[in-house]
This record gives structure tokens, sequence and C-alpha cells, in this order.
């Protein structure tokens, strides 16, 4: 029973960080119409980050707003350079190549930059721990869990609430219709992007002290957060949180009951297993194929 | 085989038979409760303000879209539940609204798709040059020259669709579409966008390729439907107002309030 | 199979009536100019294999006409309808096991494990096909990257099968008929005659009405099915072409790498074949073969570390995407047009 409460908790912290990744995905799936399957790469990036300013001698609360901007710069970078110039209104397959290709070129530039091996990224958090009635939790998952929630919130207020966050949901309804009310839609989906690219980098940043920095580490967030947006529905804050703890709980859970070696294939499981069952999504709004 | 079925019948014969079609999406219902029936030889039209269902009915009819509830029947088969390919396999063509061509091939290449259903060898023919295959090839090149020249594309012909007018544009997806010598054709909106030249055009081109052939149009340019059309049906809200000859039609009320409503926009 | 009556055949299929000149059953090129290429292929072949003496090069080079019959069947999935296959990594890595495993776990000879796995791989994609094909676009894609995750996982975990993540070797006699693979020579003729016969074989299904049928789709779905073409069964009839061309690329690069390791089934297997796709032009037949020989010349004169090699690729693709989407294939025609426009001006 303990271990059951145990497993479930680290799943839950699990899918807090994966519900940002899938936020960032949902948005830029639904402003600039493209699915980045670089997303991971920007994950790694993040984390990356915090282990390279921690060993500067940042501290790492520090250390993960900076590595976010700096993710947030290279975003705004390669939307500048190659989304906004190549990729929108794309109906075919360029994307989709340029995105994974993207995402190939930056794990294979940290491979030459750091190596090929896991580096630790210290938390002082890290040796801490609660016992909350007979479970543990570490003060970096606590932190975790907090932070993914309070980012999450903070989103859905500004979307809910600012002329900028409006802006955005009115591109995401209808691009045409927001260009022709004056909305500067080439402006909206760079901040998309942006916000996307800069998400994937915070839930790095924020899970490297647990799972360590390594160049592929994005995949697994990758692929959770696209079984995440396409259960959870596009543009839909509340059903990637959702959609996010199900799959950290799932994951957790086949781990400890299951069997550990074959938990990489749960995550591909479960991405086939939902397109197949829901093509469409639970929602029934996720347009990735746009003809 | 239902060839023979319709030469004994004395009545002229049923070409497109829809019953009480409904059609919902979701909580919307877009179609409610029409029905027409299309005599063979008959040039037809459905219009209607946008947002009306005409296109929801139009996709219905040709078998793209399956109804919620209703029958629809085209030359004498059920094609509530066949596939859309098999539907055009039945001898029905249609033509879209927007991507109406095969961009990125020529002229050529796109009547020879459009002749797809009527090619009998495989791959292997083709290797081995069957008599079949010989035979599909002569008479999609006979074809093909037919319909240059009834569509006027004979310039054009290894130019890519893709970079050709708006006008012309149009002119070769009815040349697609006729290259399976089809009974029935079925137009969406193919006079949008166009101008006054191309329109005459292309009204031209219809009453060329009328003869032998049952034709439905969706339009929203009213001379198109005048010129064209022997009856069009009305459609406003997803339901049916009236079918009757074009200019009875216009000077319907309803007709006239749901068009001055929709010119208000 | 063998390539000469192959294009005899082709040749014979073109219609000719009335002395006045047929047009091309297919854009491309004309049945003269395929017998030209054709004849320069062998030659090209015979020289190169007797000529260069260098066994190391002349294995690498069978090596790539091995990857490029792969190559070729991602652009049966990219060139011929527009899905971007990154799991088609799966198939190469049945061609591959299915060496493994018939020879080593199974004993059998190497032309017979080459031919259950291409049967396998045939019914695999047509299981597989049935299901994903459903799917376009990014959700294809998404789907088969995933199969080729859980095929890499399962062949880690199915020790007894595939050895685990060190992988199966020990060929003994990797040969087919006589013709020992381990010879280089020997190596390079055999893998080079089955990808001129391959490319053979896809000019004549180009120019097949099932050749139109896919292209049609690729274009213009809507309007293909529109015109009586079943777009379901021609997804999965190219899916089912596709796939044990990949499996015979897998089978015919053990003989090279000599250890099948679950790495055949890493994505990165399909990025290598993607870019000499792109680099060679996914809407010619020759492209990805064009592609998989600078692919590979490239690397090898450079000396180039893998993960050097991933970026500066990958850069590339980007790069082709962005500025010629038709491959250098196209960058060429565009050249050309432009010298030609200025030659009048």
């Amino acid at each position: 029973m303990e271990l059951l409460l145990q497993t479930i908790v680290n799943g839950v912290v699990l899918g807090a960080g994966y519900a940002v990744v899938a936020v960032g995905l949902t948005l830029i799936f639904g402003i600039v119409g493209i699915a980045n399957f670089a997303h991971g790469a920007y994950f790694a990036i993040g984390a990356y980050g915090c282990y390279l300013l921690t060993g500067q001698g940042l501290s790492y609360f520090l250390a993960v707003p900076v590595a976010v901007l700096i993710v947030a710069g290279i975003g705004v970078i390669t939307e500048l350079a190659i989304v906004r110039r190549s990729l929108y209104g794309d109906a075919h397959h360029g994307s989709l190549i340029v995105m994974f290709a993207l995402g190939q070129a930056i794990i294979a530039a940290l491979i030459l930059l750091f190596g090929p091996d896991p580096h630790p990224v210290p938390s002082p958090l890290g040796q801490t721990t609660f016992n909350v009635f007979g479970i543990l939790v570490t003060a970096q998952r606590a932190f975790i869990f907090g932070c993914s929630m309070v980012v999450l919130a903070a989103f859905g207020l500004w979307l809910g609430f600012t002329v900028k966050g409006q802006q955005i949901v009115a591109v995401a309804q209808n691009a045409r219709g927001a260009l022709y009310s004056g909305i500067n839609v080439p402006m909206i989906r760079t901040l998309a992007f942006v916000l996307g690219v800069a998400a994937a980098g915070l839930a790095g940043a924020l899970l490297a002290p647990i799972v360590t920095a390594y160049p592929t580490m994005g995949h697994g967030a990758l692929i959770v957060g696209f079984t995440v947006v396409i259960l959870g529905g596009m543009g839909s804050i509340s059903g990637a949180l959702l959609g996010a703890l199900l799959m950290g709980v799932a994951n957790a859970l086949f781990e400890t009951y299951v069997s550990v070696s074959w938990t990489p294939a749960l995550g591909w499981i479960l991405v086939i297993a939902t397109l197949l069952l829901w093509p469409q999504g639970l929602r029934g709004r996720a347009q990735l194929h746009r003809h | 085989m239902h060839s023979r079925a319709l030469s004994v019948s004395p009545a002229p014969a049923v070409a497109v038979r829809a019953t009480d079609i409904v059609k919902r999406y979701g909580g919307v219902t877009a179609l409610n409760g029409v029905s027409l029936t299309v005599t063979e030889g008959e040039v037809f039209g459905i219009i209607g303000p946008n947002g009306a269902g005409k296109s929801t009915l139009f996709d219905i009819l040709c078998g793209i879209t399956k109804p919620t509830s209703g029958a629809i029947e085209v030359l004498g088969r059920d094609v509530g539940h066949m596939a859309p390919h098999a539907v055009a396999r039945t001898g029905v063509a249609r033509t879209f609204q927007r991507t109406a061509v095969f961009a990125d091939a020529t002229v050529f290449e796109n009547l020879r798709y459009g002749r797809h259903a009527s090619f009998r060898h495989g791959v292997l023919g083709r290797i081995v040059g069957s008599s079949s295959c010989r035979a599909d090839e002569q008479a999609f090149q006979e074809r093909a020259r037919e319909v240059l020249a009834l569509t006027g594309l004979d310039g054009d012909r290894d130019r890519r669709a893709g970079v050709l007018a708006y006008g012309v544009q149009r002119r070769l997806a009815v040349g697609v579409a006729l290259m399976a010598d089809p009974k029935i054709l079925f137009l969406d909106e193919p006079a949008a966008g166009m101008n006054g030249r191309e329109t005459a055009d292309f009204i031209a081109l219809i009453r060329a390729v009328a003869p032998g052939r049952t034709i439905l149009i969706v339009e929203h340019d009213m001379a198109v439907i005048r010129e064209l059309c022997g009856r069009a049906l009305v459609v406003v809200d997803g339901r049916p107002v009236v079918i009757d000859e074009p200019q009875h039609v216009l000077r319907h009320p309803e007709v006239i309030t749901a068009y001055l409503g929709a010119d208000d926009e | 199979m063998q390539p000469s009556s192959t294009s005899a055949a082709v040749l014979a299929a073109e219609p000719a009536r009335d002395g006045v000149p047929a047009p091309a059953m297919r854009p491309g090129p004309t049945s003269l100019s395929i017998w030209l290429l054709l004849g320069a292929a062998i030659a090209a072949i015979a020289a190169f294999g007797f000529a260069v003496s260098d066994p190391f090069i002349v294995t690498l080079a069978g090596y790539t006409c091995a990857f490029a019959l792969f190559a070729l069947s991602i652009n049966i999935m990219l060139g011929g309808i527009g899905e971007v296959p990154l799991g088609q990594c799966v198939f190469f890595g049945i061609g591959a096991y299915g060496v493994g495993i018939g020879m080593v776990k199974l004993g059998l000879p190497f032309e017979l494990s080459v031919a259950a796995a291409l049967v396998i791989s045939v019914a695999a994609a047509a299981a597989l096909g049935a299901l994903t094909l459903r799917l376009t676009g990014a959700y294809f894609s998404i789907v088969s990257w995933g199969l080729s995750g859980v095929a890499m996982v399962a062949a880690t975990n199915l020790e007894s099968l595939t050895g685990g993540p060190l992988g199966l070797f020990g060929f003994s006699a990797l040969s087919v008929g006589p013709v020992l693979l381990t010879d280089p020579q020997s190596y390079f003729f055999v893998t080079a005659s089955l990808l001129v016969a391959a490319v053979l074989f896809l000019v004549a299904v180009r120019r097949s009405p099932f050749g139109a049928a896919m292209e049609s789709v690729r274009q213009n779905r809507h309007l293909a099915q529109s015109v009586g073409v079943d777009v379901t069964r021609v997804r999965l009839k190219a899916f089912m072409l596709s796939a044990p061309l990949a499996a015979l690329g897998g089978a015919l690069c053990v003989p090279y790498t000599q250890i099948v390791t679950p790495e055949v089934f890493s994505v990165a297997n399909t990025v290598d074949g993607l870019l000499m796709v792109l680099l060679g032009g996914s809407q010619l037949i020759v492209g990805p073969v064009i592609g998989a020989v600078i692919f590979s010349i490239i690397p090898h004169f450079l000396e180039l570390d893998p993960n050097v090699r991933i970026l500066i690729f990958s850069s590339a693709i980007i790069a082709i995407m962005m500025f010629a989407p038709g491959g250098l294939h196209q960058l060429a025609v565009a050249l050309r047009q432009r010298l030609r426009r200025d030659g009048h001006a």
C-alpha cells in the first residue's frame, strides 16, 4: 500500500512536469499549426542550461529562470530564422521534416558540446525530504509540482484575462478572422512558439535534478507530450494537465509493478493506442494535418 | 446491368433521389428533412445563402459525407453506405470548390488521373506491355483529345495546372471529371471567383457537355443558375424552401428575404 | 530480375502510333533515355567494381547501394503518397534481424533468411498499415515513429530471440548461391544489381495506373477519391510495396556491419534515409540513389564524427526544405532555367 501510494505520488510529480511540456506543445500546435517534433530538444536545452549555470556557481533557483530565458532566446532565433520563413500554412510534410531535423541537429550539438553521458544537476533541495503519512516526498519533487502548478495557473489566467492572451485565443480559433480584426498574427505566432518552447525548457530545468541532463532526455517528454495533447484535445490547459498526470502515474505504476525494461515502450504504446482509438482527440478538435 | 432496367422504363428515369435527408454535427442540425428527385438529363441547381447547408447537401448527394438519416439513391443504387470512391465508380463525377485540380501535375497528367477508374491493367501489364495496357492507353489518348478540345485546353496540355489562370483551372476541373464520361456531373460553385468573361465561357462549356448527362450545380451566382438550370432547389437554414424553375424560384418571397438578409452581412 | 530484360519490357510498352511521336506515358525520362541511363549505370558499376582495388571503398560502395534501397523505400512513402514514414526503420530492422535470427538462431542459409524477412515485412506492413494508414500527416508520422520505438525496446528485451542489447553476430556463410558476400567485389556487384533492378521496377510502377493513382493521392486525396481512386487501398499498397525494399536494404547491410543490434530500429536510420531522399529529390526516382552516394562519399572523405555528420546533415535538410523542397535536382533545374533566361535577356 505504501509502495503504491509512493509510486502514485512520484507519478503525479512527473506528470506535473509533463503537463508543462504538453501545454507548450498544444500552444504551438494551435497557433503556429505545426507538430513541434523539436520540442524534446528544447526540453533538453533547459536541463543543460541548468547544468551549465549551476556549474558556474549560480544558485539552482536562479539557474532555472535564466535557463528558461536562454531557451526562449533560442526559440526566438529559430522561429525567426526557420519556422517563420518556411512553415506557416504549410499543408504538406515540410514542417514535420524541418522540425524533426531541427530537433536532431540540436541533440547532436548537445552531444558535441557536452558528450553523450548524463550530467548530474545539483539542487539545494536534493537531500531534504518530507514524510507525509509515511510517503516520502523530496523537496525537489515538491518544488517541481509547485512550480508547474503555479506556471500553469498563471498561464491560464494570462490567456483568459489579458489582451495578448485573448489575441492568442483568437488566432487559435480563427487565424484569418483574427488577421482581419487587426491582430498582428505573425507576432502572435512568434510569441506562441517562444512561450511553447520556453515551457519545454522550464520543464527540462525543473526535472533535471531528478533525471540528470542527457542529450536524448527530451524524447520521453516529447512522446508523452504528444499523447497528452492528442488525448486531452487542443488548446485545453485543464485537459493537458489531467492527461499529463494520468500519463505520469501510468508510467510510474508500470515501472514499479510491471517492468522497468519495457517502460520506454509504454509511452509509445499509449501514443499509438490513443491515435488509433481517438484520431481526432477526445474532444475532436485536434487538426494536425490541414489540407 | 442497371442500364437495361432503365431502358425498359417508360417514364424518365431517376438519376438522383434523396429522401428526407437529415445531417447533424454534434448538436447542430445542418440539414433538416431535404428531399429531391432529379431525372436523367436534367440540369438541376441548388442555391441558398452562405451556411444554409447546400454544400453539406451536395457532399451527401455525391457520397462524400454520410447523412445522419435519410436515403440517397443514385442511378438506382442506394449509395448511403458506399465508400466515396465506389460511388464515383458508378458513373458520378464532381468538381470541388477550392482544391479543384492536381496542382503539381500538368494538364495532361490531370486528365490521366481523372481516367483512373477506367484503367484495367496493373504494374505487371505495364512491364510486359499487355494488350489491356495498350487498349487502356489508346482509349485514354482518344478521350483526352476529346476532352482537351471540349474544354479548350489544347494549348495548355503540358502546362502545370497550378500556374493556370483561375477560370482555366475550373475548366480543367470539369475536364478531369469528364475523363470517366460520367452519367452524373456534380459542380460545386463552379463560377465562384470568375469574372464575367470566364463565367460566360464556363456556361458555354457546361451547355456543350450537358447532352446525355445529368448535372447538379451548387451555385451562388444566379446568372449561372438562370442560364443553365431547368429547376432549382432553394435551401435556407438547412431546410428546403422551394423547388421550381429558376425564374419562379428567384421571385419566391422567402428566397428574397434570405438573400437580402445574407447581403446585409 | 535481370535488369536488361525488365528495361526492354518497359520500352516495348511505350505506345507509338501513326508515326506521330506518342506522348510519354508518364512525366520524366523517355524510354530512350532510360536505356541510355541503364547502359551508363551498368558501365559505371562494372568500371567501378573492376577498377577500384581498395577493398574498403568497394565494400562501402556495396553498403551504400544497400542503404539506397532503404532510401528508395522511404521515398515510396514520401515522394509517392506524401507521408513522412519516420518508422520505416522497422522494416529495415526486420530485414537485418531476419538475416540475424535466420542464420544465427535457426541456422538457415542467407538467401532463405532474406526471403523470409521479405515475406514477414510485407505481412507486417499489411497489418501495421491497416491500423495506422487511417492517420495522415503528423499523426501518421508520430505513430510510425512510435512503432520503431516499440520495436527497439522489444529487440532489446527479447534476448532469447534477438540476443538482447549485444545483438546477433558470428555469421558463417554470407553468400548468395556460390557468390560470397564477404568478398568486397561480389558484395558490391550483388547490391548494385539489386539496386538497378529496384529502380527499374519503380520506373514501371510509376508509369502504371497504380503509380498515377499514388501521385493523384499525394497531390489531392479528395479529388483522387472523386475520380474513383480507393485512397485507403492505394496507401496500403504503397506501404506494402515499400516494406520489402526496406527489408532488403536492411538484410544487405548485414554483410557490411557483421552484427545486428537493436540500433537497426533507431530512428536515426530513417533520418539518414530521409536525408538521402531529400538531397536527391523526392520526385525523381533515382533521387534517393544520388542522395545515398553523396551521403556516403562526403563523410568518408571528411572523416566526420557521427554527431558532426548528424548536425551537418540535419542542417542540410532544413536548408533544403526551406530553399529547394524538391531536392538538389530542383536546385539544378532552377539554376538551368535562370541561366537560360539570362541567356535570352
